[in-house]
């Protein structure tokens, strides 16, 4: 009996103790929310003082300044109220700039309620730095894979420290863009994990840009990455089209231009399908795009009949038209531009044509900056608002 | 006066032979799979397990045709005394050391997701601890444990993978049938191995109390983790595609990590999904600790068992230090598995089979004669 007792009790304390080594208080921990990664540029006065030299380059690589947003909630008489504090750190490798940020900080530094992360267009364009980031992201086994990411157009530092006035939690409201985005589109909407996904197939991907002023940031545009190396912008309208064409547009408003009118519609749904086939040496895309939507406006007491099918049918023409040239314009510049198959024809090959993309799949590169893509859109408006 | 009477029912060890063959294939067959095999995965997933039934009915009956021997016994009786006691004696090494590296596994990714601060050894002799509390109590305690906690680790998981179709892609599973046949000879040890496990149906068989049900069992436990398989390989494929998946340590782990509750609640899964990975895996050890136990008290032909429990845990615990890092620890227990666990679960089985059916027709072809 007293042999199972002192069993027991070796195995209670056994148990009891293991997780003290772990053990942070709730209100020991800063919740991480923002993580800004830029390259490091020192000012004209750090360069000055002899300390800061360590930080200087030593290797052929530039060191990394890490951005954390962390809100804290201040209770100020009764009412609580979040501030958003943020620290930044500098280090060769932003797999160390945490240990290093710990020593300043009197809490635990926790990313398991990491929101978004922003990186600074410099670092993007550096291929290494580039990779490192991405791989710690996807290493950290805290981080989630369902975090937000944006290149911000200059420094993800100066991005972070905007105070924003609709929501004081920046990495809130960063993650609550992308949510919006869905319903606006002018940015390539992925989370960390697709970004990831895609990026691993050849090291080209799209990463939405992160535009910010003195108040307000704002999503809207992408970042090209050619080979883990950012190649240059595209503007919101590229992003709407690569929307289209890989078939995650939602809804979105344009303005369609007819005989001087400007006709605003919204598109509610809209759905593209890839057809490819290979003639002898010809490879063909074709890209049907199926959508309808709504006529948002034309002008008060018009001439022209909005219950008309004939007027209907000439605007829907007019629209087909131009989401045809925004797509064909859009696919241009990444054949001829950039010369990357950010669309994915190639998988398309590659899933449903395995017999040619055996042949084509060495070549791809080439094959694709001379693809001829046809396109073929159909789009109803199928209600035109309350008055004629 | 029945409370410990030491016989499970065929329902029980079934339980039991599930819960151990998920504890090893669990983590990484997505990414071995898709290796192996990529969008083909499903085919050689289900020629492996289709087969692995085979063998393991076939275990089964070797089992029923000797109700209540136990495993060092039909081995004497098949293959003679010496082979058994030497076959035995290697069959607890490999135990030890097999033991020794799901621990070490379970312990690494424990610390990796939970326990960052705490030391490994701390996790892995907490964990053997209680392993012993459970393995002191015989077959009939792991039996009844593992009957109440499948139902739960079966709903929760199924649960879990429901909540990540939400961000699945359908044209993964594209292109179909590029496979040739000698790649799906090739790829079918991964999915051999990743269903080790059932094999112990030779060594817990002399406890069930109705044996000639037991074949069906067997076979039922191989057929819930073939379906179990295929739904987790399935939903890793959705989510991430053959690129990324041969990029993840452990893809199912990985696949958690996309899932996010929009209400906030809750918002990572993690510690849900770490609590059900430590249940599956303490159940998939302590079976094989159990196993080591059984085993020697039939070599030094013991009455009772459970004070051989204890001594083999220091033992355990050093052979679950061998690796110096997660790397090396992976390399070695993928060639032991490749050399030993093909003599334990394949090749040894079939010998006892073949001698015992020889000898039957020996015996028949005599009582004939006379």
């Amino acid at each position: 009996m007293n042999k199972k007792l002192f069993l027991l009790c070796i195995l209670i304390t056994s148990i009891a103790i293991t997780g003290c080594w772990d053990s942070i208080e709730i209100d020991d921990r800063t919740f991480i929310m923002a993580l800004g990664i830029d390259v490091y540029k020192p000012t004209e006065e750090e360069k000055n003082i002899e300390d800061e030299k360590k930080y200087l380059p030593q290797h052929t690589r530039p060191p990394v300044s890490l951005t954390y947003v962390a809100s804290k909630p201040i209770s100020a008489g009764g009412e609580v109220e979040i501030a958003n504090i943020t620290m930044s750190s500098v280090s060769h490798s932003s797999f160390t700039a945490k240990r290093q940020m710990i020593s300043r900080s009197d809490n635990e530094l926790f990313l398991g309620h990491l929101k978004a992360v922003v990186l600074g267009d410099e670092l993007v364009k550096n291929p290494m730095l580039f990779r490192e980031t991405m791989d710690r992201i996807e290493k950290d086994p805290l981080i989630s894979r369902r975090i937000s990411m944006a290149v911000a157009d200059g420094t993800a530092k100066e991005a972070l420290e905007i105070e924003t006035e609709l929501e004081k939690n920046i990495g809130k409201f960063i993650s609550s863009l992308f949510i919006r985005q869905e319903r606006s589109n002018r940015a390539p909407v992925a989370d960390a994990g697709d970004i990831l996904t895609t990026l691993h197939k050849n090291g080209n991907v799209l990463i939405p840009r992160l535009v910010y002023s003195d108040k307000e940031i704002k999503i809207g545009g992408a970042a090209v990455i050619k080979d883990y190396k950012m190649e240059g912008w595209i503007g919101e309208m590229e992003s709407l089209a690569y929307m289209i064409i890989t078939n995650n547009l939602m809804t979105t408003a344009l303005n369609h231009n007819m005989d001087d009118l400007i006709i605003p519609y919204t598109l509610t749904e809209i759905k593209t399908n890839i057809e490819a086939e290979k003639e002898g040496d010809n490879i063909k895309v074709v890209l049907s795009v199926i959508g309808e939507g709504d006529i948002d406006g034309l002008y008060f007491n018009p001439e022209e009949d909005v219950l008309d099918p004939s007027f209907v049918k000439k605007v829907q023409d007019g629209i087909c038209k131009d989401i045809q040239k925004l797509i064909i314009e859009a696919i241009k510049v990444f054949q001829k531009d950039y010369q990357i198959d950010i669309f994915q024809f190639g998988d398309y090959f590659r899933k449903y044509k395995p017999d040619v993309w055996r042949d084509i799949e060495k070549d791809w590169e080439e094959i694709f900056t001379e693809l001829e893509v046809v396109v073929e859109t159909d789009i109803f408006m199928r209600r035109v608002g309350l008055s004629r | 006066m029945f409370s410990n009477n030491d016989k499970i029912s065929p329902s029980q060890i079934a339980n039991v032979l599930v819960l151990m063959m998920l504890g090893t294939g669990i983590l990484t067959l997505p990414r071995t799979l898709t290796e192996a095999a990529a969008t083909d995965w499903w085919i050689v997933l289900i020629i492996g397990g289709l087969g692995i039934t085979l063998i393991a009915i076939a275990q089964a009956y070797i089992v029923k045709s000797f109700p209540g021997k136990s495993y060092m016994e039909i081995i004497s009786a098949t293959l003679s005394k010496p082979v058994a006691y030497i076959y035995i004696i290697f069959l607890v090494l490999f135990l030890i050391i097999l033991n020794g590296f799901l621990v070490r596994i379970l312990a690494e990714v424990v610390k990796m997701f939970l326990l960052l601060a705490t030391p490994l050894e701390v996790i892995i002799l907490s964990l053997l601890l209680v392993i012993v509390y459970l393995v002191r109590q015989g077959i009939e305690a792991l039996g009844r444990l593992a009957e109440l906690l499948l139902p739960i680790i079966l709903v929760l998981s199924l649960v879990l993978v429901a909540l990540t179709i939400g961000n699945s892609d359908y044209t993964n599973l594209l292109p179909v049938f590029q496979i040739s046949f000698t790649d799906v000879v090739k790829a079918l040890p991964v999915v051999l191995f990743s269903f080790l496990g059932f094999e112990f149906v030779l060594i817990f068989g002399t406890y069930v109390n109705k044996t000639n049900e037991l074949t069906k069992y067997t076979g039922g436990a191989v057929l819930v983790i073939l379906f179990l398989y295929i739904i987790l390989n399935l939903a890793t494929i959705l989510t991430f595609g053959t690129v990324q998946i041969t990029h993840l340590i452990w893809p199912t782990l990985s696949l958690f990590k996309t899932i996010e509750f929009p209400g906030l609640f809750i918002e990572n899964v993690e510690a849900l999904v770490m609590a059900l990975w430590v249940i599956i895996v303490f159940m998939s050890i302590a079976p094989v600790l159990l196993a080591k136990v059984v085993l020697l008290t039939d070599l030094i032909k013991g009455k009772e068992f459970n004070y051989l429990a204890l001594p083999l845990i220091p033992l355990i615990y050093f052979v679950s230090l061998v690796g110096d890092n997660l790397a090396e620890a992976y390399m070695l227990l993928d060639m032991f598995t490749l050399y030993a666990a093909t003599i334990v679960a394949f090749i040894f089985p079939t010998l006892i089979l073949i001698a015992m059916l020889v000898k039957k027709k020996l015996k028949r072809e005599g009582s004939t004669s006379e």
